[in-house]
């Protein structure tokens, strides 16, 4: 039987974090919070939600967060790992239609796409992750629907062969890379997605949003 | 008949190309870039390779951005160096970065009772 366990990268996340955690739990019981240099309770609400925490003593960055839970992952002995966002903007019951996709499709990397459904996207939302989905295209030569989203399912493959060296929000574009690096298959979900006030502020701005575009460039051609 | 005739330059230069290509195509297949890298790069350097060999083709990019005079070539050459001193420095900072970030991530894996040591990616 698969192993699989839920990695959250949070940050200054302890009002909506409790929330997730108790919902990736209704589907999967193993749930590691990756606590990226929080400087609110975010922690202490994790290990009350009942899951296993691991601290990063500085902000690294989105990037470093998911590649330390997949790490401990891998050295936990899981098969497959589901990463979600923190901030409540990715529906947990989805999680189960994610390891079906994962399983009939043998797929190595499952990414939930948050345009393949009716939701209320804002344009801003629209545009850059469009920018973010050309600009991964160009880096890798793999077009994919929603290359920015947190939602996604690594399965055993992926999970013993991925090493992420971007730190920041860029880690989206280098998890396509390494698909096209490894040759992994990839597969796609529909997914729900709330946009609130909340998950506005602490997503992308138009421009960090350029300047993970810079990077991302930078660091491929300069590589 | 007219003789083909190269200067050292136009012989050197496309050699070099050809090393960097096969160093490209190298890591390729050392799954160190991916194939769609490999071929940007194999575009970038037939491109060098072109210019060397065919300098006349620069007369159309001379006549598309206004570059005529040698002050002006020589100004936007030192813009290219400039721009590229200043990529190196982007990349040695994000260099120090990564090695801070791997010194976190392994402290906060340690600190939660998983040893960091064992972990190394597996071939598949």
């Amino acid at each position: 039987m698969t192993k699989i366990c839920v990695v959250i990268p949070a940050y200054n996340e302890a009002t909506h974090i409790g929330a997730v955690i108790r919902g990736a739990k209704r589907f999967k019981e193993d749930v590691i919070v990756v606590i990226d240099g929080s400087t609110d309770e975010t922690a202490e609400v994790s290990r009350q939600a009942g899951a296993r925490v691991i601290v990063h003593a500085e902000n690294c960055g989105a990037g470093a967060a998911t590649m330390t839970g997949l790490s401990a992952a891998r050295l936990l002995g899981f098969d497959a790992v589901i990463t979600i966002d923190a901030d409540g903007q990715h529906a947990s019951a989805d999680i189960p239609r994610l390891i079906e996709i994962a399983a009939a499709e043998k797929a190595d990397l499952v990414v939930a796409n948050r345009f393949g459904r009716k939701n209320n996207i804002p344009l801003i939302r629209r545009i850059a992750n469009a920018a973010g989905n050309m600009v991964t295209f160009l880096v890798t030569g793999i077009y994919l629907p929603d290359t920015q989203c947190g939602f996604k399912l690594f399965g055993k493959r992926a999970l013993g062969q991925i090493q992420l060296r971007m730190s920041g929000f860029e880690f989206c574009t280098e998890v396509i890379r390494e698909a096209a690096r490894y040759r992994w298959k990839i597969s796609t979900m529909p997914t729900k997605v709330v946009y609130s006030e909340y998950t506005m502020a602490k997503g992308q701005s138009f421009a960090s949003g350029l300047k993970t575009a810079a990077k991302i460039l930078l660091r491929t051609f300069l590589r | 008949m007219n003789e083909l005739q190269f200067t050292p330059y136009q012989i050197v230069v496309p050699l070099f190309c050809l090393l960097m290509v096969t160093y490209a195509w190298n890591l390729v297949f050392r799954q160190k870039k991916t194939i769609w890298e490999g071929g940007l790069w194999t575009l970038f350097w037939a491109a060098i390779a072109y210019i060397s060999l065919f300098p006349g083709s620069l007369q159309y990019l001379s006549a598309f951005t206004g570059i005529k005079k040698n002050e002006n070539a020589a100004t936007i050459t030192a813009l290219g160096i400039v721009f590229f001193i200043l990529f190196y420095m982007i990349i040695r900072i994000e260099e120090l970065e990564q090695r801070l970030t791997a010194i976190i991530r392994g402290k906060a894996l340690k600190d939660a009772g998983i040893d960091p040591v064992k972990e190394e990616p597996k071939k598949m």
